[in-house]
């Protein structure tokens, strides 16, 4: 079962996936943003064995430092944008065997999916049980990704989507 | 049904092309972009054409008979000082407000224009060789139970300051219960609107509606607002109003209504639409578009639905519109609560 830890969350995948922490990649960090800099990152790439790509962004609004909440959904479908291009590069380009292996089933999915993990802070009021709408933010990401997956997800340890894996704090 | 709507220079919009679904069309944009002005001249248009044709020995359509007639039916609905208000204002010129309406059959559509001097009459580009044979209806923003009473009479025999729409609805809402085979139909899609209002809507002989429930008999006035609305439509739906198709234009449905009852609203427009009722809504409510889409993926695209989003630019209101409401522009009210997040979670930073 692959386990990953991302900003204080564990991922647990099924096993017979293969899943890697996109942001973290030696071609990501040493030469794709040399060649694109300011060129955003998914923090997980997963691929399951029916062959279906999913991309998962990570936000936690227990940080302080966290976007805007308005901002979120053009930011998460930049992070998407981003990271298709450079997967085909990476199939063919990265020195990490792991890393071009994972980008070769990924350009070889026949399904690509998007989720966001959004964590809320704890709620301070009854008229704010969530702090950020997770309705709200899959409606913006529905439009902002509609040509790249048209039903993204937002989860949540709490509301977990219909996502094959589980998220626990690390 | 109509099937396109173009408009140039009416009101706020410069030049705008709409294709409507065949059984829900839902506007949406800020105060001031035109929703309900797309509605109103959308009902007029429908609304002259039906009159006309339900005329003892009414002949067919000819433009000298609706130019004057059409004129007088927008004048009553958007109550401007005089036809040409309705034109919108331009710096560099003078043009005139065109209105072409497509239907099906063909042969009901008609186009038409004015000029800002107009007074009393339009020139038609197109008329028509069919009157439209079922009404259309047209719910404004507030209940017309309470002002039932006496008003169509009153309206007909005065100068009111009331849009014509009120008088119109208030005519259908004096028709009495349909009898007979379809009643049965009728009581069941009658049925979740009477369990939310929890009583039937009925109309005595001194022509005032109550509210019948199992703790007596409520005056319509004593009766919530929102539940006013309800009755409202519950009362047209009794009447056989919608059994045979037409149009329903409905302004924000969701004013005074608490979340319980959009949610039964949404079903109440959805049902309309799929058994044939053409139905345009204006709203401001992210909740209503919700439940609208959530109950338009259980129909698995069965329904002919068009989604439009209004908004301003320097040269007139721009129309956005499709299939789905992730085909139109970005929705002010979810903009306004993702901003009021940001706002929120700033609070104690």
């Amino acid at each position: 079962m692959p386990t990953i830890e991302v900003d204080g969350f564990l991922f647990a995948f099924p096993d017979g996936w293969l899943a890697g922490k996109y942001d973290d990649w030696e071609f990501y960090r040493s030469r794709w943003l040399k060649t694109w800099p300011g060129s955003k990152a998914v923090d997980l790439i997963a691929v399951a064995p029916e062959r279906t790509v999913w991309l998962i962004e990570v936000k936690d609004y227990n940080h302080p430092q966290t976007e805007a909440p308005s901002t979120l959904p053009d930011i998460v479908a930049r992070k998407v944008f981003d990271t298709l291009a450079a997967l085909l590069p990476a199939r063919v380009n990265a020195a990490d065997p792991a890393e071009r292996k994972l980008a070769r089933l990924s350009t070889e999915a026949t399904e690509l999916r998007v989720v966001l993990h959004l964590e809320q802070r704890p709620p301070r009021s009854r008229l704010w049980p969530q702090s950020v709408g997770p309705a709200n933010i899959c409606q913006k990401l529905r439009k902002r990704l509609k040509s790249i997956h048209k039903y993204p997800l937002v989860s949540a340890i709490s509301e977990p989507a219909q996502v094959p894996w589980r998220v626990v704090r690390a | 049904m109509i099937e396109y709507m173009t408009v140039r220079n009416l009101t706020v919009f410069r030049d705008a092309d709409l294709r409507f679904g065949r059984n829900l069309n839902v506007v949406v944009g800020e105060n001031g972009t035109g929703k309900t002005h797309l509605l109103k001249a959308a009902y007029s248009v429908l609304a002259v054409s039906w009159e006309e044709g339900r005329k003892p020995n009414a002949s067919s359509p000819t433009k000298t008979a609706l130019q004057h007639r059409l004129a007088d039916k927008l004048i009553a609905v958007f109550r401007p000082e005089s036809l040409g208000r309705l034109v919108r204002r331009e710096i560099v010129a003078s043009p005139r407000c065109a209105i072409f309406v497509e239907c099906e059959p063909r042969t009901m559509s008609l186009g038409f224009n004015f000029s800002p001097n107009s007074k009393k009459e339009v020139v038609f580009s197109l008329s028509p060789s069919q009157w439209v044979g079922a009404p259309p209806v047209y719910f404004p923003t507030r209940e017309l139970l309470t002002l039932y009473p006496n008003f169509q009479s009153i309206y007909d025999g005065h100068y009111l300051e009331f849009e014509e729409t009120w008088r119109d609805t208030c005519r259908f809402l004096g028709e009495p219960p349909l009898r007979g085979a379809r009643a049965e139909v009728i009581a069941a899609l009658l049925k979740p609107l009477e369990e939310a209002m929890r009583g039937k809507i009925v109309l005595d002989n001194s022509g005032r509606f109550y509210l019948k429930s199992a703790n007596g008999t409520i005056e319509m006035p004593l009766v919530a607002e929102g539940l006013r609305k309800f009755g409202m439509l519950a009362h047209l739906i009794a009447t056989g109003r919608f059994l045979d198709g037409g149009h329903l234009f409905w302004d924000e449905p969701e004013a005074n209504l608490n979340p319980a009852l959009v949610s039964q609203l949404a079903k109440a427009i959805v049902w309309l639409g799929a058994s044939g009722v053409q139905v345009f809504i204006a709203t401001h409510s992210l909740f209503l578009l919700r439940e609208l889409e959530l109950l338009l993926a259980h129909e698995g695209g069965g329904i002919d639905v068009r989604f439009f989003d209004l908004h301003a630019s320097d040269t007139g209101v721009v129309v956005e519109q499709g299939p789905t409401v992730n085909d139109i522009g970005d929705i002010r009210a979810l903009d306004e609560e993702l901003r009021q997040s940001d706002r929120y979670m700033k609070l104690g930073a």
